[in-house]
Protein backbone atom coordinates (compact mmCIF):
# COMPACT_ATOMS: atom_id res chain seq x y z
CA UNK A 1 0.00 0.00 0.00
CA UNK A 2 1.51 3.46 -1.06
CA UNK A 3 2.02 6.18 1.89
CA UNK A 4 -0.16 8.46 0.53
CA UNK A 5 -3.50 6.11 0.08
CA UNK A 6 -2.55 5.01 3.71
CA UNK A 7 -2.65 8.60 5.01
CA UNK A 8 -5.89 8.88 2.63
CA UNK A 9 -7.49 5.83 4.84
CA UNK A 10 -6.12 7.38 8.43
CA UNK A 11 -8.08 10.35 7.28
CA UNK A 12 -11.31 8.64 6.98
CA UNK A 13 -10.58 6.27 10.15
CA UNK A 14 -10.11 10.08 12.00
CA UNK A 15 -13.25 11.51 10.70
CA UNK A 16 -14.82 8.57 11.74
CA UNK A 17 -13.63 8.26 15.07
CA UNK A 18 -14.47 12.05 15.52
CA UNK A 19 -17.74 12.10 14.82
CA UNK A 20 -18.31 8.06 17.14
CA UNK A 21 -16.64 10.27 20.53
CA UNK A 22 -18.71 13.10 19.71
CA UNK A 23 -22.09 11.45 19.80
CA UNK A 24 -21.24 9.48 22.68
CA UNK A 25 -18.03 9.95 24.99
CA UNK A 26 -18.45 14.05 24.35
CA UNK A 27 -21.60 14.68 23.45
CA UNK A 28 -22.94 18.34 24.11
CA UNK A 29 -26.01 20.04 25.02
CA UNK A 30 -26.77 21.04 21.29
CA UNK A 31 -26.27 17.22 20.20
CA UNK A 32 -24.86 18.95 16.52
CA UNK A 33 -21.37 19.46 17.24
CA UNK A 34 -17.92 18.17 17.82
CA UNK A 35 -14.83 20.04 19.81
CA UNK A 36 -12.16 19.34 17.22
CA UNK A 37 -9.65 19.42 20.38
CA UNK A 38 -10.05 15.48 20.06
CA UNK A 39 -8.19 15.62 16.97
CA UNK A 40 -5.20 15.93 19.00
CA UNK A 41 -5.18 12.34 20.09
CA UNK A 42 -6.27 11.16 16.85
CA UNK A 43 -2.75 12.40 15.44
CA UNK A 44 -1.04 9.35 15.11
CA UNK A 45 -3.56 6.18 14.75
CA UNK A 46 -1.39 4.05 16.44
CA UNK A 47 -1.56 5.97 19.91
CA UNK A 48 -5.07 6.16 20.08
CA UNK A 49 -5.12 2.50 22.22
CA UNK A 50 -2.66 4.42 24.67
CA UNK A 51 -5.11 6.83 26.22
CA UNK A 52 -7.64 6.25 29.24
CA UNK A 53 -10.63 6.73 27.61
CA UNK A 54 -12.74 5.37 30.48
CA UNK A 55 -11.11 7.91 32.62
CA UNK A 56 -12.10 11.05 30.54
CA UNK A 57 -15.54 9.47 29.64
CA UNK A 58 -16.33 10.10 33.49
CA UNK A 59 -14.47 12.93 33.86
CA UNK A 60 -16.61 14.47 31.28
CA UNK A 61 -19.69 12.93 33.00
CA UNK A 62 -18.80 14.92 36.43
CA UNK A 63 -17.76 17.78 34.33
CA UNK A 64 -21.22 18.13 32.92
CA UNK A 65 -23.18 17.33 36.39
CA UNK A 66 -21.40 20.57 37.93
CA UNK A 67 -22.43 22.76 35.23
CA UNK A 68 -26.06 21.69 35.47
CA UNK A 69 -25.54 21.93 39.38
CA UNK A 70 -24.02 25.26 39.52
CA UNK A 71 -25.70 27.26 36.73
CA UNK A 72 -29.00 26.01 37.18
CA UNK A 73 -28.96 24.81 33.53
CA UNK A 74 -32.20 22.72 31.96
CA UNK A 75 -30.14 20.56 29.81
CA UNK A 76 -27.62 18.01 30.64
CA UNK A 77 -25.03 16.25 28.48
CA UNK A 78 -21.83 13.47 28.70
CA UNK A 79 -22.66 10.01 28.62
CA UNK A 80 -26.10 9.88 30.21
CA UNK A 81 -26.03 5.39 29.34
CA UNK A 82 -23.76 4.86 32.28
CA UNK A 83 -26.34 6.70 35.00
CA UNK A 84 -29.23 4.65 33.54
CA UNK A 85 -27.53 1.15 33.79
CA UNK B 1 -23.24 8.40 9.95
CA UNK B 2 -23.13 5.79 13.05
CA UNK B 3 -26.63 4.34 11.49
CA UNK B 4 -27.44 1.39 9.39
CA UNK B 5 -25.84 3.22 6.38
CA UNK B 6 -22.74 4.02 8.17
CA UNK B 7 -21.95 0.60 9.16
CA UNK B 8 -21.84 -1.72 6.31
CA UNK B 9 -19.34 0.90 5.28
CA UNK B 10 -17.22 0.59 8.07
CA UNK B 11 -17.84 -2.89 8.41
CA UNK B 12 -14.98 -3.60 5.47
CA UNK B 13 -12.26 -5.66 7.35
CA UNK B 14 -9.68 -3.04 6.88
CA UNK B 15 -11.21 -0.16 8.49
CA UNK B 16 -12.59 -2.93 11.22
CA UNK B 17 -9.14 -3.45 11.87
CA UNK B 18 -7.58 -0.16 12.13
CA UNK B 19 -10.38 0.52 14.45
CA UNK B 20 -10.25 -1.97 16.87
CA UNK B 21 -6.13 -1.12 16.53
CA UNK B 22 -7.16 2.15 18.08
CA UNK B 23 -8.64 0.76 21.30
CA UNK B 24 -12.13 2.80 20.49
CA UNK B 25 -13.97 0.39 18.71
CA UNK B 26 -15.91 -0.55 21.87
CA UNK B 27 -17.74 2.63 21.17
CA UNK B 28 -19.45 1.19 18.26
CA UNK B 29 -21.28 -1.40 19.99
CA UNK B 30 -22.80 0.97 22.76
CA UNK B 31 -25.95 3.08 22.00
CA UNK B 32 -27.20 6.30 23.30
CA UNK B 33 -30.89 6.13 23.71
CA UNK B 34 -32.32 8.04 26.55
CA UNK B 35 -34.35 5.12 28.54
CA UNK B 36 -35.70 7.56 31.13
CA UNK B 37 -35.68 11.51 31.25
CA UNK B 38 -36.85 11.69 35.07
CA UNK B 39 -34.65 9.26 36.12
CA UNK B 40 -32.08 11.19 34.70
CA UNK B 41 -33.40 14.43 35.99
CA UNK B 42 -34.10 13.45 39.64
CA UNK B 43 -30.05 12.29 40.07
CA UNK B 44 -29.28 15.17 38.99
CA UNK B 45 -31.18 17.14 40.67
CA UNK B 46 -29.46 15.35 43.47
CA UNK B 47 -25.42 15.84 42.39
CA UNK B 48 -23.14 17.34 44.81
CA UNK B 49 -20.46 18.93 43.22
CA UNK B 50 -18.59 18.89 46.14
CA UNK B 51 -18.12 15.32 46.34
CA UNK B 52 -19.12 14.62 42.87
CA UNK B 53 -21.73 11.84 44.07
CA UNK B 54 -25.70 11.71 44.35
CA UNK B 55 -26.91 12.47 47.71
CA UNK B 56 -29.85 10.21 48.10
CA UNK B 57 -32.49 9.19 51.28
CA UNK B 58 -30.32 6.27 51.87
CA UNK B 59 -26.64 7.75 51.37
CA UNK B 60 -24.37 8.63 48.48
CA UNK B 61 -23.85 7.44 45.37
CA UNK B 62 -21.25 8.02 42.53
CA UNK B 63 -20.51 6.55 39.19
CA UNK B 64 -17.63 5.32 39.27
CA UNK B 65 -14.70 4.14 37.31
CA UNK B 66 -15.23 0.78 37.41
CA UNK B 67 -18.77 1.32 36.67
CA UNK B 68 -17.04 2.49 33.00
CA UNK B 69 -14.69 0.11 33.28
CA UNK B 70 -17.19 -2.97 33.76
CA UNK B 71 -20.03 -1.22 31.43
CA UNK B 72 -17.82 -0.30 28.16
CA UNK B 73 -14.44 -1.56 28.78
CA UNK B 74 -12.27 1.43 27.71
CA UNK B 75 -8.63 1.24 28.93
CA UNK B 76 -8.88 3.02 31.90
CA UNK B 77 -5.05 2.92 33.36
CA UNK B 78 -3.53 4.34 30.18
CA UNK B 79 -1.65 7.83 29.56
CA UNK B 80 -4.34 10.54 30.97
CA UNK B 81 -5.63 12.59 28.45
CA UNK B 82 -5.47 16.31 29.17
CA UNK B 83 -6.37 19.49 26.39
CA UNK B 84 -7.12 22.66 27.06
CA UNK B 85 -9.27 24.74 24.48
CA UNK B 86 -7.95 25.52 21.13
CA UNK B 87 -8.07 28.70 18.30
CA UNK B 88 -10.38 28.83 15.67
CA UNK B 89 -6.94 28.93 13.51
CA UNK B 90 -5.44 26.01 15.54
CA UNK B 91 -8.85 24.07 15.09
CA UNK B 92 -9.22 25.11 11.17
CA UNK B 93 -5.24 23.73 10.66
CA UNK B 94 -6.57 20.46 12.52
CA UNK B 95 -9.68 20.20 10.61
CA UNK B 96 -7.07 20.84 7.15
CA UNK B 97 -4.00 18.41 8.14
CA UNK B 98 -6.35 15.65 9.73
CA UNK B 99 -9.62 15.20 7.76
CA UNK B 100 -8.30 16.10 4.60
CA UNK B 101 -10.52 19.33 4.36
CA UNK B 102 -9.26 22.07 2.35
CA UNK B 103 -9.29 25.63 4.68
CA UNK B 104 -12.13 27.09 3.22
CA UNK B 105 -14.50 24.19 4.57
CA UNK B 106 -12.35 24.24 7.97
CA UNK B 107 -13.27 28.06 8.15
CA UNK B 108 -16.87 27.38 7.29
CA UNK B 109 -17.21 25.00 9.99
CA UNK B 110 -15.27 27.45 13.12
CA UNK B 111 -17.42 30.07 11.73
CA UNK B 112 -20.71 28.83 12.19
CA UNK B 113 -20.09 26.66 15.29
CA UNK B 114 -18.48 30.22 16.73
CA UNK B 115 -15.29 28.09 18.29
CA UNK B 116 -13.28 25.45 17.36
CA UNK B 117 -15.87 22.98 16.64
CA UNK B 118 -17.02 21.06 13.95
CA UNK B 119 -20.97 20.14 12.64
CA UNK B 120 -21.78 15.95 12.67
CA UNK B 121 -23.18 17.16 9.45
CA UNK B 122 -20.23 18.13 7.48
CA UNK B 123 -17.75 14.95 8.88
CA UNK B 124 -21.01 12.96 7.24
CA UNK B 125 -20.59 14.61 4.25
CA UNK B 126 -16.73 14.27 3.77
CA UNK B 127 -16.75 10.67 5.23
CA UNK B 128 -19.26 10.44 1.95
CA UNK B 129 -17.02 12.35 -0.54
CA UNK B 130 -14.21 10.00 0.88
CA UNK B 131 -16.42 6.91 -0.38
CA UNK B 132 -17.03 8.62 -3.53
CA UNK B 133 -13.66 8.78 -4.73
CA UNK B 134 -13.12 5.36 -3.89
CA UNK B 135 -10.22 5.32 -1.23
CA UNK B 136 -11.05 1.74 -0.07
CA UNK B 137 -10.94 0.39 -3.60
CA UNK B 138 -7.14 1.67 -4.63
CA UNK B 139 -6.06 0.33 -0.55
CA UNK B 140 -7.65 -3.09 -2.24
CA UNK B 141 -5.63 -2.78 -5.62
CA UNK B 142 -2.23 -1.34 -3.94
CA UNK B 143 -2.47 -4.50 -1.52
Amino acid sequence: MTEEVQRLLDKVVRIYLLYLVGITIFTDKSHNVVDVVYLRYFRDLDLVAGYSWGAVTLAHLYKEFNNVARWNCSQVAGYLTLLQV
Amino acid sequence: MHDKETIPIMASQWRQDRLQGTGLGWLQDTNYNMIDHDLICAFVERWHEETSSFHLPFGEMTVTLDDVSCLLHPPIDDMLMSHGFISRDEAMEWIEMYLGSDLGDALLEVTKTKGAHCRFGYLQRIFKDFQAVGVEERAWWCD
